[in-house]
């Protein structure tokens, strides 16, 4: 039994990038890697365990020291039946050769060999030489053009070397892939053995279900966000004798208002938490020039997210809105179109809705105290911004590929980022799926049992698969 | 009693084993409750998901996968009873101090408890009513209109109304559902919750506060989940109150029969209105209509006669009391028409009720889907296959071996390779023989002019290049005459020399005039190195010039040529002769390599040495031995070549006198080895330049060619390691990026070698950014 599992041994010369893909293919951004070659000094073994059954592992080597060496051998000894075995045989006291040794190991006990290349770069002396020699221990073998950067014009050249030695031959970049990349990669492990075909079929199965179980994890924890941060409400008992004056009472008002929005970014920060453990990140942040890394009240999330104001009027007034709101929005549809003065005046989300507040103040009159009470949020927008910030986090968590950690995010040929559009996931969202997120969004903040609770989760379930699957642009550049 | 509540009172352990995946009202709350539990840990600590995942699908392949094979994943079957098995095992992990405070059993016990009081209640009510109705003074008989209407009249009016309650309920949820308006449910279920807390408090006093705080936490889950389990919930109220019924029924029905039995009792009936006894008759007829087949006239009802005989009038008793004396039959004759009319209009009609309530209930369980949100979670993580990928310990294993110095002058230990000696090794490189071709070929064509020189050089100046040719070409020639240098040494050899000058001479017709020079003096060699010497000595000269004017490239100055035509030459000659035989003339190279190690070396060097000194490329004090790894050499144009001697002679103020690559093979090793050990060294400790291609992090194998050349060139010998980074179109030698050179500095540092320098072949600031 255990003899069948398929153990794939990750093979190619120091810094192809071994590790970035097995953290990638398994998910699991706790791989060492460093940038530094030879990061990986023996043959870690990471298996694919299901439901405690291991299906698959992964080997990740140590980079080739002594890779003409090796072939050298392999050729002065091509008589031998298993060269792998007879070579580690021959090699395991010597000390210079402790590296290849510890490759080839998991070679000679059987396993299919995946060389990593990085396509980036042309072909060397010692990848032909690499290419040569796995070649010779007959091994089921694949390849994987790692290209981490947008230099293709070798790729022809490393597919025509790799395709005559190899079973199969597969671009994957490691520090990109998605979760659709990850599956057909997967996929192609079943067409280098055939033997393998059904353990390989049934790791698949458990990561296209773990992951939709991971998608719906997440559409929870947004919903939650959307209903925890509209019905937010923060109040404060204030005595009479404090507010004698008005800045007394203005400072009041001031502070509240803080702590609303400080409670509504702690709810925000907790439900990306929530996220980021779904999807198994441990090191993963969001890049500090990314509109997630912005204030969530900020003017430049206002601008970027959310729906157009055109948008928010037409769902405001079809979801039925409170017809305040509505109002309020075609009013102020005028006169911005016109003066545009009060947008500038306030500013932020707040401005982008003309100076509506982002929620009411109350106040209520007790004997000798009075009562401030902000919340829930009543702008109109700010759900929206909302929503698609969460979703941003979620598309950037649920692409982020494990391996990435050393990125070289400064290296000027990397995998340039997509032609920049300013626009979140709910302006192309359809006017119907609009309109279902509103009419949730207005039942939230009232403070109800949520309607279309079902209906919002399709949409975000729908929304974070499209991402997924690479259907949807992820906005990886917002 | 309600049969369903039997099966539910034993304890949850001993809930039935396999294949029962019956639901009950109490499964259904302790099913809540645990969801309800597992919901607000996962909210309160969100890293408990794993844990969580890792239970439920724990308690799905343990206990539940194996038993419910037939059933499909996603069918309602599976669900129902996965999730059933799953309570099951929930409830049979449970303290068992805590399993009787489930609030399913609380809620059973409640039930049962309230059911019972009912059930009391309502039997002594019947009673009550019964012995009421039926209280015989002995003056005036018992009023049988009153006795019906009571008791089977209003009675039956109540079970239609109940009847047609459900029946409208059923219609008006089918047809699209509204609010649950049952009078009962809106009385009882208050009463019956209240109950169930009572309960729980009763017990609750005497448990310990954590358990206390934990139970009471789940009150009032039930009506959270009204709408869930709307059709099942009112259920639950329905039975009790048709045990009520049937009680009542029972009390009355038993009251009766024991006052007729014990005591004589007289009925009679009376009517202000004029009725005649035979319109009685025939509503009694009507009455008995269900019974009349089993007791018939007189029996089950009473006779015409009977009817009219058991009249009352008032005034009869008023005043004619003493000498009327109705017939005492016919005053008893309604006895069992009275016991028959409440069994069949008040008991059989409850009992039904309660039979079809029990019934619909269990339909209604059935027909939950399980489906809602929570649910489904819990039914994901049961199905869910738990996906493990963390590593195995991850120890660290030894750094990338730093090898040590190699013995100087000693064997060469096995060059790169462990070769093994003996075997004749065909060490196939096709790639090599191919690239060769495409690559080089711009590099060949600016070497026209070369021919022109020849004739100079070819006395001069190619002398040294032909070696250095020779060395550097991975592919033949090179290695024809190195290793027909070498080879003379030894007998096995021979053979393939000849081939191997077979194989140049093949060569020979697609290379110019020169080369057919050259090849002759390959296989002649020495005589002919020899006689080349003397005129390589005014090599030196054109070199300096060509560091000077390295702008200029080969054509306008015959003196640039010697270095730049040594480096094209070798690779314009390659071509023709890879194709022929690559591996045989590889082969000699190799085995002068392995067998060299133990006995040639000894020798070649005395034998060399006059050859060597004479025919052996020589090294003017100034210049040094440049060996470029394939990578870069590779790659390198034309034009590249005085850049790259240039860069050098920055970097050292070295000329370049010979020129060799490495790193394809052993046998290229061994060329450049060769051309250090027997190279003509004007100023004793030798000059070795090495480049190579920086982009690629430092290997053993690279180190290992260092230690070599060292091993080979004497410890004091100077050495640089020239890196150059990954060549773009623009530019073939780019300066190397800072962290790529770290790289290789910490590990050159390893090797601890005082006379080894790194440098950056070009500095970045030199080439702007690139």
């Amino acid at each position: 039994m255990v003899a069948k599992i398929p153990r794939l041994a990750i093979m190619g010369h120091p810094n192809a990038g071994k590790s970035s893909v097995v953290a990638t293919l398994t998910e699991n951004d706790q791989v060492a890697i460093d940038k530094r070659a030879g990061t990986t000094t023996e043959s870690d073994v990471y298996p694919v365990v299901i439901d405690g059954r291991t299906v698959i592992e992964f080997i990740d080597t140590p980079g080739f020291q002594n890779p003409n060496a090796i072939l050298e051998w392999f050729q002065a000894n091509e008589g031998k039946r298993d060269l792998a075995r007879a070579f580690v045989a021959a090699h395991r006291a010597n000390p210079l050769f402790s590296h290849d040794c510890a490759l080839l190991e998991p070679v000679a006990e059987g396993a299919g060999i995946i060389l990593v290349v990085d396509g980036s770069k042309r072909i060397k002396e010692k990848d032909r030489v690499e290419i040569e020699l796995l070649r010779l221990t007959a091994r089921p073998r694949m390849a994987i053009l790692n290209n981490l950067t947008r230099q293709d014009r070798y790729m022809s050249q490393w597919q025509d070397a790799l395709s005559k030695a190899f079973n199969s031959v597969r671009e994957f970049n490691a520090h990109r892939a998605t979760y659709a990349e990850r599956i057909k990669l997967l996929n192609a492990l079943k067409s280098i053995d055939q033997r393998w075909e059904h353990l390989v079929e049934d790791a698949i199965d458990a990561f296209t279900r773990d992951w939709e179980r991971r998608t719906d994890q997440a559409a929870a924890s947004i919903l939650d966000l959307l209903k925890d941060s509209l019905s937010y409400k923060v109040s404060k008992t204030v005595k009479d004798s404090k507010l004698i004056f008005k800045s007394g009472r203005d400072r009041v008002k001031a502070e509240i208002m803080a702590e609303f929005e400080d409670g509504l970014r702690r709810l925000e920060i907790a439900a990306q938490e929530q996220i980021r453990a779904h999807f198994r990140h441990n090191v993963w942040n969001v890049s500090s020039d990314s509109v997630l890394g912005r204030d969530l009240l900020s003017d430049e999330v206002g601008q970027a997210l959310g729906l157009s104001r055109r948008q928010l009027a037409l769902v405001g007034m079809a979801a039925g809105a409170a017809s305040g709101v509505t109002i309020d929005l075609a009013t102020a549809g005028h006169s911005l179109g016109t003066g545009a003065l009060i947008g500038a005046a306030t500013g932020g989300v707040l401005g982008m809705v003309g100076g509506k507040a982002l929620a009411k103040f109350d106040i209520e009159r007790a004997p000798g105290t009075h009562r401030f009470t902000i919340g829930p949020v009543s702008n109109p927008r700010f759900p929206f911004v909302l929503f698609d910030r969460v979703m941003l986090y979620s598309a950037r968590a649920m692409n982020w590929a494990h391996g990435r950690q050393a990125a070289e995010e400064e290296a000027p040929d990397k995998v340039p980022d997509k032609a920049i559009r300013r626009q979140g996931f709910s302006e192309e969202l359809s006017g119907q799926q609009q309109r279902e997120l509103a009419r949730f969004f207005n039942s939230a903040r009232r403070g109800r049992e949520p309607e279309r609770e079902e209906e919002c989760r399709a949409i975000v379930k729908s929304l974070l698969r499209g991402v997924s699957m690479s259907e949807i642009d992820s906005r990886s550049n917002l | 009693m309600d049969p369903r509540h039997e099966r539910t009172n034993p304890t949850p352990a001993e809930d039935p084993p396999l294949g029962d995946e019956t639901w009950t009202v109490a499964d259904i709350i302790d099913f809540e409750y645990y969801l309800d539990a597992d919901e607000g840990k996962l909210r309160e600590q969100p890293a408990s998901r794993k844990d969580l995942a890792a239970r439920d699908r724990a308690i799905y392949l343990d206990r539940i996968e194996q038993e419910i094979t037939p059933a499909q994943p996603h069918t309602p079957a599976h669900r129902r009873t996965s999730l059933r098995r799953w309570l099951t095992e929930r409830r049979s992990d449970e303290d068992p101090s805590i399993r009787p405070l489930l609030p399913g059993n609380a809620f059973a016990a409640a039930q049962r408890l309230g059911t019972f009081a009912l059930a009391a209640c309502g039997f002594l009510l019947g009673i009550g009513v019964a012995s009421a109705l039926l209280n015989y003074d002995g003056h005036r008989p018992i009023s049988v209109p009153s006795f019906v209407f009571l008791l089977v009249v209003v009675q039956f009016l109540f079970v239609l109304a109940a009847v047609w309650a459900w029946i409208s309920r059923a219609v008006r949820r089918a047809g699209g559902g509204g609010r649950d308006a049952w009078l009962l449910t809106q009385v009882m279920r208050p009463l019956l919750t209240r109950a169930a807390s009572w309960l729980q408090q009763q017990r609750l006093n005497q448990s310990t506060t954590e358990i206390r705080e934990r139970a009471l936490a789940t009150q009032g889950l039930m009506k959270s989940h009204y709408a869930i389990y709307g059709p099942v919930s009112y259920f639950p109220l329905l039975i009790p109150a048709q045990v009520f019924g049937v009680a009542f029924n029972l009390g009355v029905i038993l009251t009766t029969i024991f006052l007729e039995w014990f005591t004589d009792l007289a009925f009679g009936w009376g009517t202000s209105l004029i009725a005649h006894p035979q319109t009685i008759y025939d509503i009694t007829r009507a009455i008995a209509l269900p019974w009349s087949w089993l007791f018939g006239e007189g029996a089950g009802y009473p006779t015409l006669d009977q009817i009219a005989g058991s009249r009352v009038y008032l005034e009869q008793w008023a005043a004619a009391t003493p000498s009327f004396q109705p017939d005492p039959e016919h005053l008893r004759s309604w006895r069992w028409f009275l016991v028959l009319a409440v069994l069949t209009y008040g008991l059989l009609p409850r009992l039904i009720l309660l039979g079809l309530s029990v019934l619909f209930q269990r339909l209604a369980l059935a027909r939950l889907p399980f489906t809602h949100g929570r649910i489904q979670a819990l039914y994901a993580r049961m199905l869910t296959p738990i996906l493990d990928t963390s590593a195995t310990v991850m120890e660290k294993g030894p750094e990338m071996p730093i090898p040590a110095p190699l013995a100087p002058r000693g064997p060469r230990s096995g060059l790169v390779g462990p070769l093994v000696a003996d075997q004749p090794v065909s060490l196939a490189r096709p790639w090599r023989e191919k690239s060769a071709p495409t690559l080089r070929k711009p590099a060949v064509k600016p070497v026209p002019p070369v021919p022109l020189l020849r004739p100079d050089q070819a006395a001069a100046a190619p002398a040294t290049p032909q070696e250095t040719e020779v060395e550097v070409k991975p592919g033949i020639e090179p290695l024809e005459s190195a290793s027909q240098l070498v080879q003379p040494r030894f007998g096995e050899a021979k053979t393939s020399d000849e081939v191997e000058t077979a194989t140049s001479l093949r060569a020979a017709p697609p290379s110019p005039p020169e080369n057919e020079q050259e090849i002759e003096q390959a296989p002649e060699s020495k005589p002919e190195l020899e006689a080349l010497e003397p005129e390589r000595k005014p090599e030196p000269e054109p070199e300096t010039k060509i560091e000077s004017e390295s702008e200029s490239e080969s054509e306008p100055e015959p003196e640039i040529e010697p270095e730049l035509e040594p480096e094209r030459e070798p690779e314009a000659e390659p071509e023709p002769e890879p194709e022929p035989e690559p591996e045989p003339e590889i082969e000699p190279e190799l085995e002068p390599e392995r067998e060299p190690e133990p006995e040639p070396e000894p020798e070649p060097e005395p034998e060399l040495h006059p050859p060597a000194t004479e025919g052996a490329t020589r090294f003017a004090p100034d210049a040094c031995l440049l060996l470029v790894h394939v990578d870069v050499d590779d790659v390198l144009e034309a034009e590249d070549r005085p850049r790259l001697e240039q860069l050098l002679t920055q970097l050292t103020g070295w000329r370049v006198s010979a020129y060799a690559t490495f790193g394809a093979g052993s046998a290229m090793t061994a060329r450049a080895l060769d051309l250090l050990e027997h190279g003509d060294w004007q100023a004793p400790p030798p000059r070795i330049a090495v480049v190579q291609d920086g982009s690629q992090p430092p290997i053993t194998e690279n180190l290992l060619f260092l230690r070599e050349l060292r091993a080979a060139a004497g410890t004091q010998a100077q050495m640089l390691l020239a890196l150059v980074g990954d060549p773009e179109d623009d530019d073939r030698l780019p300066p190397l990026r800072a962290f790529d050179f770290t790289d290789w500095q910490r590990k050159i540092d390893q090797m601890a070698d005082p006379y080894l320098r790194l440098e950056m072949l070009a500095t970045p600031s030199e080439d702007g950014d690139v």
